[in-house]
């Protein structure tokens, strides 16, 4: 059995352990709720948005074209993979890296050339790891992104697909369903399903008047939607990477105090024996005088 | 209900949250070519919008300036909604900032169609910037009756 000392020594680290976890997990849900509430705030204008992309294009008829919607035997696809820069996470950036991995070996079996990009640098890191090498590895969106800085990249790709250098779209990242559960996904963002296909029908009709054509408000707002779409994606991400810290760090803590209990009393254990082995000592001792 | 008394149920909603939410008497929002008003019972309508100043008259008769960059508009049934990319309060808009942006874009040199269009985009925005930011420093000590009554230049 250890020494007495020994043991107190663990049991001190453990307890600083302890302290960072607990912290952590603290500072998690602080963040946690801050990301929830943005994520719920996106929330208005992606059903707004939705509900009017469906009347639309109910509109429009079914003869509408848009490049957007246009499916082009696809030569070249992009691949976004979205976690976070920091671990301590449980399994939120591996479970990412899964996700993109199977969807990379997916188009590479279509024959597809595959440009991935990485937003993170775990996941971009990982994929390396994995000896698929992302063409680009982004940390500058942090786990409170914008609109700005990720409508930068929606509009290269938007810009990219309408000027024929890439066909089709794809983005792994980690779906936010509750706080209970945070699966990830692979989404394709372009191109875009038909609108109609998803939209409810709604009751009765009004007769909109349009300023300007259905037909050209839609070709307005088809490329909002996709740069909406990654914008939940990343929102979703930045949620789920917060939970997953939380649950983390929240078993991290009580593995820590489970640790603490089971040093303490070891220790208090060791003592006694050590106490016990003193005075048989000096019983056997004094015996021995007799 | 009187005509009188009926007042529109307005949201600005963005994707990074609601600019406006609530009663309104009456709303004016920037459309692509030019400005354009509800009132209740206005008929139903979807319209682009463009760069622009968004006045929302709240039903005491105070207006909100918003400056709004881009969206659509969707009326029916006395209800407003407006979709922005992004929305700022007037008040909170940077004339000198809107100024640099503006001759950023007229500085950058541009050759195809795209980028004319870009630039485009980015120098229409910023002007309306500087528009909106001067609108807000002029009217701000004044009254939304007298402010209506101004001619919009």
């Amino acid at each position: 059995m250890a020494s007495p000392r020994a043991i107190l020594k663990r049991t001190k680290s453990v307890k600083n352990i302890a302290k960072i976890t607990k912290t952590m997990q603290m500072i998690a849900t602080a963040k946690f709720k801050r990301a929830f509430d943005r994520a719920v705030a996106a929330r208005p204008y992606t059903d707004k948005l939705t509900r009017l992309i469906g009347k639309l294009a109910e509109a429009a008829g079914s003869d509408y074209q848009h490049p957007l919607l246009e499916k082009r035997p696809p030569k070249r696809a992009v691949l976004l993979a979205i976690s976070s820069n920091r671990g301590l996470c449980g399994g939120f950036n591996s479970n990412v890296t899964r996700a993109a991995l199977l969807a990379h070996r997916g188009l590479m079996e279509r024959d597809l050339h595959v440009e991935t990009l990485a937003f993170g640098k775990r996941v971009g890191n990982m994929l390396r790891f994995k000896k698929i090498k992302p063409d680009r590895i982004a940390t500058h969106i942090e786990d409170k992104p914008t609109f700005a800085d990720v409508d930068v990249v929606a509009l290269d790709l938007l810009e990219r697909y309408a000027a024929g250098e890439i066909d089709e779209v794809h983005v792994a990242y980690t779906k936010f369903v509750s706080t209970a559960r945070q699966t990830a996904v692979v989404e394709r963002i372009l191109p875009l399903e038909t609108p109609a296909d998803e939209a409810p029908r709604t009751g009765p009709q009004q007769n909109f008047v349009f300023h300007p054509s259905a037909e050209q408000i839609l070709s307005d707002l088809l490329p909002r939607s996709v740069r909406l779409h990654l914008f939940q994606a990343f929102l979703d991400s930045a949620v789920s990477e917060q939970t997953a810290r939380m649950v983390a760090m929240k078993s991290a803590t009580d593995n820590a105090n489970d640790m603490i209990r089971d040093l303490t009393m070891l220790y208090n254990r060791s003592r006694q024996t050590q106490i016990t082995t003193e005075l048989s000592e000096i019983i056997g001792g004094s015996a021995a005088l007799e | 209900m009187s005509d009188a008394k009926r007042m529109l149920t307005v949201s600005v909603v963005t994707p990074e949250g609601a600019a406006y939410e609530g009663a309104a008497a009456h709303v004016v929002a920037p459309a692509f070519d030019g400005e354009m008003a509800f009132y209740p019972t206005h008929a139903p309508l979807v319209g682009v919008l463009g760069f622009g100043e968004l006045r929302v008259t709240r039903p005491d008769g105070e207006v909100e300036y918003f400056y709004l960059a881009g969206g659509v508009v969707q009326v029916a049934d006395d209800e407003v909604s407006i979709l922005a990319e992004s929305v700022t309060p007037a008040r909170k808009l940077d004339a000198n900032v809107a100024r640099k942006a503006l001759d950023d874009a007229l500085a950058t040199p541009a050759t195809g169609e795209v980028e004319i269009e870009a630039r485009l985009r980015r120098a229409d925005d910023a002007r309306a910037r500087l528009r909106v930011a001067a609108r807000a420093a002029e009217h701000g000590h004044l009254t939304a009756d007298q402010i209506l009554s101004q001619p919009v230049q």
